[in-house]
């Protein structure tokens, strides 16, 4: 056998994210597309499998493996996707659209959500989505791999007024259960979204609102992060160990703000009060988010030598009806 | 403006009502019977929805 000379890399390869019609069929040819403006990102190898090994016997002679004691495992696995990227509008609309259902701008997840609650394969869905990675399959150049029938199970927003130019990252995790396609990547129609329109980053030198309570905060860094477990149901061995549905669990949604120590900080962690606060980070209408209700967890401190700072992590929750916002990532 | 929902609009499957546009948010707010600010209607939703008209305050008819 001759070394073959295939080979991918990172920086050759485009992000997709395509919109599905259907449960377990990847975004048709001619479907809606996001090319993603991603900085990294990571996925598993396509033959993925766990090894299940019986226990050894008892007795002299027996304390060993034989072949008919261990199984590749392929009917629970769950492929891991991650991707990492600029907050564009674009790119933050889609990922809400695919955690929680919401793409229009406003981006809001309330109480009684998620609205779509049944992913059944062969099913029409349009939440779950496809991943694809230009010239990922390994014969790398050419030859594309996508993930079909993606859930997102988390968004992180990550901004820092002293890391990457101060633009907020984002990353983006999805888990499917069907095994990933090496096939080639074209579009004949429908609608693609790509880099080059996305020319935006929210930036964390644009905020003009930094409140916490309605305290002004001299906000240094903000995390965001809204997740939420996915599990398989079944498996079809006939046919790749397909699931035949996934389960979708709770969201949790939780973050951590730095800022300058100061009166307006201390008052924002102000425990002594019977209802959460309102978190409000703005800068202008394109980029917002608006936690209403709003729980602090244990603050800290961090003595830094350009001045001590307010470590400040939170959850965010709603209150009275389930149509109450829980929290809004306005891109519009 | 502000809509609410019809009756009607309860009937639609997923692939017609506001979570086939991207707005579970707005869907479920319809569920609920809210009036919800909604700046471009689908052109699909039209029918199925009661526009909330301004009322002047002082009463004119």
């Amino acid at each position: 056998m001759a070394l073959d000379t295939a080979f991918q890399t990172k920086q050759n390869t485009k992000v997709i994210i395509g919109t599905e019609v259907t449960m377990g069929t990847a975004c048709l040819a001619a479907g809606t597309t996001l090319e993603m403006p991603v900085t990294d990102y990571s996925f598993d190898e396509i033959h993925k499998h766990s090894l299940s090994v019986a226990p050894p016997r008892t007795g002299s002679g027996s304390l060993t493996q034989s072949d008919d004691m261990v199984k590749w495992q392929r009917h629970d696995r769950m492929y891991d996707i991650s991707i990492t990227f600029h907050s564009t509008a674009q790119a933050i609309n889609r990922v809400c659209g695919a955690l929680y259902g919401d793409d229009d701008g406003t981006n809001t997840l309330i109480g009684s959500m998620p609205s779509v609650t049944h992913f059944k394969d062969g099913v029409t869905n349009a939440v779950p989505v496809t991943l694809w990675f230009e010239n990922s399959a390994h014969a790398g150049e050419g030859t594309d791999l996508f993930f079909t029938s993606c859930v997102c199970t988390g968004l992180t927003l990550s901004g820092d007024i002293s890391s990457n130019g101060g633009v907020v990252m984002a990353t983006a995790t999805f888990q499917t259960a069907y095994q990933p396609t090496e096939s080639a990547l074209t579009f004949t129609g429908g609608t693609h979204t790509l880099l080059s329109a996305q020319q935006t980053m929210f930036n964390m030198h644009d905020l003009t609102v930094e409140t916490l309570n309605e305290q002004d905060l001299l906000l240094y860094s903000f995390e965001l992060a809204i997740a939420r477990p996915v599990n398989r149901i079944g498996f079809d061995n006939s046919s790749n160990f397909k699931p035949m549905g996934y389960s979708l669990g709770g969201y949790e949604v939780t973050g951590s703000l730095t800022c300058k120590r100061d009166a307006e900080s201390l008052e924002a962690i102000d425990t002594d009060m019977s209802v959460p606060k309102a978190l409000a980070l703005s800068a202008g209408d394109v980029f917002q988010i608006d936690a209403p209700k709003v729980y602090i967890d244990s603050a800290g401190i961090s003595m830094d030598d350009d001045g001590w700072k307010q470590t400040i992590p939170f959850r965010c929750t709603y209150s009275g009806a389930t149509s109450s916002t829980i929290v809004a990532i306005k891109t519009a | 403006m502000k809509y609410k929902a019809k009756a009607s609009y309860k009937e639609l499957d997923d692939t017609k009502n506001f979570n086939s546009f991207g707005s579970s948010s707005k869907h479920l707010w319809l569920l609920e019977g809210l009036e919800v600010e909604i700046k471009v209607v689908p052109d699909g939703l039209k029918e199925y929805l009661t526009e909330i008209k301004k009322t002047n305050k002082g009463g004119n008819k």
